[in-house]
């Protein structure tokens, strides 16, 4: 897996508070292959507050997928819930809600990443054209 | 699919066959067993002795399980039949099916039995469409069991039929050969296993080929728990409904049908846990619908609010994060469609999900509001506020396309984004008066209307559940300008109604319609106008004496079999009757009332999508509009939002107020235990000056 995956849950574990995770409540554990080698990283989420360990611990729902599929899922290049339905993100849906809840979290981290434009003239949708997911 | 389908339901998993029990899907019939929109069977055809069964009836005992009695024959009418046949099926986590052969002759038979199988793996789209597969199928037979297979790349759905008994397996079928003494029977059961759809608790497949562990272990005794479960499951929910007591017996049939088939509509998105939230209809939209999820959870309040608490919850969790213009997604915005089949998963169709909504986001606060009116669940308001919040903005900051502060619709998603983004979406639904389409971005009213009650509610929340008085304010604010500038620029003064929409120049679409009712419920209009408003809802070119056309006669595009120009639909009745209560016009609220459920007795009960715009001194029988799609969830709904109508129920704090306008001949309605803050209270009525 490339560096995004893990700048990814690092940064992850710098932060305290995610409020778009205040719903969940749990311990979600990405299994993330990388040819023969699997890097784990257990996200802990308690009404938003989040901690991050590297160690190979149960879990509420665990997600198993490719380090380049998931490095897409962390630039918005791929959608979780396609790559789910497609088998290249696996989980078992015992507590899917806690993939999903982390999806959005995901998705809103790249529209945050995305919206450094300056915003438009009012009208046309004038929050849309900053931060513009394209295919 | 034939005229004599019978379906049967679990969630997104369904069975369509005809009156035998067969399945004989061509590219765009909609027969099959099918689970996360895509069909598992396209092929399950008995025969005995080479022979294809003739039926003599269907047993529909519940909305998962048919019961099918055959005997062999060439199909003509005199049948002398030695041997019955009857095949009992109860779908869950795919379906089981009881197989019973019974000899009537003196003389013991020998039979082959056989079950031809296969699955075409078709995505629901694809039925819809016929286009080709691009993936490989593939077969493996086992001892006792046959496994159909489709792979595309990691895509991975299989078909898993299993069976008990002494059987024969090929890559086509199974073949039992059995011998039956006089008077004796023979049994056996056979088992289908949709694998790789996705439900709560399922494993996907990891190879092609290979059942999970998880499936070889869930395999036996599974299908026999489904069937109690869902059995179980549909008493309590009757236990739990509301009572009713009345002297019109075909009301009381409305009312069971109602609540049976909202049962059965129930569907457990993956994020729901245990609870589930009204699908949009079958067979074509088992599935999680913004609008749709919404209106039914609205309708169905007073009988069943778990629904709105589900809806809101799942709908929230999938809220648009992030401007995506193939999802048509935005922050804030509330989706549109959800789908699970290879389309989706191969992002050939945006519905993972799609977003593209003009209502959805506003209806999501509304629901919020009521709900915690009904239930006084104040932890949700709480939960949901993030969400909320995204929501207003989302009306304001993504939805004003002309800057003019309506809430307008465009797809970005040309090639397969909707182009009509609100109910009435079909190509022709939003005409001028001369028939002319406006072109795009367009504005239709309700959207506004919708938007001015999310606003007002939204108020209300912020007050008591946010504790944001200032924010409050500011909506309240808002939606007061909005009201002013709407009842302006929407006003059709020569006609003396509101305008359907306005275009992209800020031109009115001047269509006489019946989405000017939706705006009585949402409060938008200016009570100075709501005279006339209820008098054009009322008028012949509106009214049909059954209900309200979705587009006046009289106007270019009035067809009274138009899908959205001239139908009448139900759904759409039930808003504006409680629109029309809103503003004080009770009598015509009861008029409504009373024609739609006159109508639902031509349908056993079951209202259907829509039925034709023809005069009712006409037709003298409602013309229903030929659609697959029944049951319907908002049409389901729809005879219990009349209920809270006539009965004139609205919470009041902490008080359920009763304020009963029944229509003419109603005689006497009792509604026991109707569940809200108040715990549960009855509410009677009368109607006392019977008139003709």
């Amino acid at each position: 897996m490339g560096d995004i995956t893990t700048a990814f849950f690092d940064e992850l574990a710098e932060s305290d508070h995610q409020p778009m995770l205040r719903r969940a409540q749990g311990t979600i554990r990405f299994d993330i292959e990388s040819g023969r080698t699997t890097k784990r990283w257990a996200v802990t989420i308690d009404r938003g507050a989040v901690t991050v360990s590297q160690k190979n611990r149960a879990a509420d729902c665990v997600v198993r997928a490719d380090g380049a599929v998931f490095d897409n899922l962390v630039t918005g290049a791929a959608n979780t819930f396609a790559m789910m339905l497609r088998g290249q993100v696996v989980t078992d849906l015992e507590h899917p809600e806690l993939l999903l809840l982390f999806h959005r979290f995901m998705r809103a981290r790249q529209q945050a990443a995305a919206a450094t434009a300056p915003p438009a003239a009012a009208g046309a949708g004038r929050a849309r054209s900053a931060g513009r997911t394209k295919r | 699919m034939s005229t004599d389908a019978v379906s049967i339901l679990d969630g997104n998993t369904f069975v369509v066959s005809d009156n035998r029990g067969d399945i004989n899907a061509t590219p765009t019939d909609t027969s099959g067993l099918f689970a996360s929109d895509t069909r598992f069977l396209s092929t399950w055809n008995l025969t005995v002795d080479g022979q294809r069964l003739n039926s003599l009836s269907v047993d529909h005992l519940e909305y998962f399980a048919s019961r099918f009695f055959l005997v062999p024959g060439t199909g003509t009418v005199y049948v002398d039949a030695k041997l019955s046949v009857i095949r009992q099926r109860a779908v869950g986590d795919g379906f089981r099916e009881q197989l019973t052969i019974l000899n009537h002759s003196e003389e013991p038979v020998t039979l082959t039995v056989r079950i031809d199988a296969a699955a075409d793996f078709a995505d629901l789209f694809e039925v819809k469409n016929a286009t080709a597969k691009k993936g490989k199928h593939y077969t493996r037979v086992d001892k006792r069991q046959l496994l159909l297979g489709y792979a595309r790349e990691t895509f991975v759905r299989e078909t898993l039929i299993s069976t008990d008994g002494d059987v024969q397996v090929d890559d086509s079928g199974l073949t039992f050969v059995v011998r039956i003494q006089p008077h004796e029977d023979w049994k056996t059961e056979l088992r289908v296993e949709a694998i790789g759809a996705l439900r709560r608790g399922a494993a996907p497949p990891h190879r092609p080929g290979t059942p999970t562990a998880a499936t070889k272990s869930r395999r036996r005794g599974e299908a026999e728990n489904a069937e109690a479960r869902m059995s179980r499951n549909l008493d309590a929910w009757l236990t739990k409904a509301p009572k009713l007591d009345c002297d019109n017996d075909d009301l009381r049939v409305t009312y069971r049908r109602s609540l049976v088939d909202l049962a059965a509509l129930r569907f457990s998105p993956l994020v729901a846990g245990d609870y589930s939230l009204p699908a949009a209809g079958l067979p074509w939209f088992m599935t999680m619908f913004g609008r749709d999820s919404i209106f039914t959870s609205l309708q169905a309040l007073p009988f069943a609010p778990e629904l709105a608490r589900t809806t809101l919850r799942a709908l929230a969790d999938w809220q648009g994060a992030v401007v995506d213009d193939f999802r048509d997604e935005d922050p804030g915005r509330i989706l549109h469609e959800m789908r699970y089949g290879e389309t989706a998963a191969f992002e050939e169709q945006p519905h993972s999900p799609y977003y593209g909504t003009a209502d959805a986001t506003q209806l999501f606060v509304v629901l919020l509001d009521e709900y915690e009116r009904w239930t006084g669940d104040l932890a949700l308001a709480r939960q949901l506020e993030p969400e909320a919040r995204a929501a207003l903005n989302w009306i304001d900051e993504y939805a004003d396309l002309r800057g003019n502060g309506y809430v307008y619709y465009e797809r970005r998603n040309e090639q397969t984004g909707l182009e009509n983004q609100c109910w009435k979406d079909s190509w022709d639904s939003i005409s001028f008066k001369d028939g002319r389409l406006p072109g795009f971005p367009r504005a239709t009213c309700e959207l506004q209307g919708y938007a001015y009650d999310a606003k007002v509610r939204a108020a209300r929340l912020a007050r008591i559940a946010w504790k944001d008085p200032a924010f409050a304010d500011r909506l309240e604010a808002e939606a007061a300008a909005l009201k002013r500038r709407f009842n302006r620029d929407f006003w059709v003064a020569d006609g003396q109604y509101f305008a359907l929409a306005l275009d992209a120049d800020g031109n009115q679409v001047d269509a006489l319609s019946s989405n000017i009712g939706h705006l009585l419920w949402s409060g938008i209009v200016d009570k100075s106008k709501a005279k006339a408003v209820a008098r054009h809802l009322m008028s012949d070119r509106l009214f049909s004496g059954w209900g309200v056309r979705t587009l006046a006669k009289g106007e270019q595009r009035y067809n009274p079999i138009g899908y959205h120009v001239g139908t009448v639909w139900p759904f759409d009745n039930s808003f504006i009757a409680w629109g029309l209560r809103r503003y004080g016009f009770h009598d015509e609220a009861a008029r409504i009332a009373a024609g739609i459920l006159d109508a639902a007795v031509f349908f056993d009960g079951r209202l259907p999508e829509a039925f034709g715009g023809y005069e009712r001194s006409l037709t003298r029988y409602p013309v229903q509009y030929p659609t697959a799609c029944s049951p319907q969830a908002w049409s389901t709904g729809a005879p219990l939002l009349f209920l809270r109508t006539m009965l004139g129920l609205e919470p009041s704090g902490d008080n359920l107020v009763i304020d009963p306008a029944l229509p003419d001949n109603a005689g006497h309605i009792a509604l026991y235990d109707i569940p809200g803050r108040w715990g549960q209270r009855d509410a009677f009525a009368r109607r006392r000056s019977l008139r003709g």
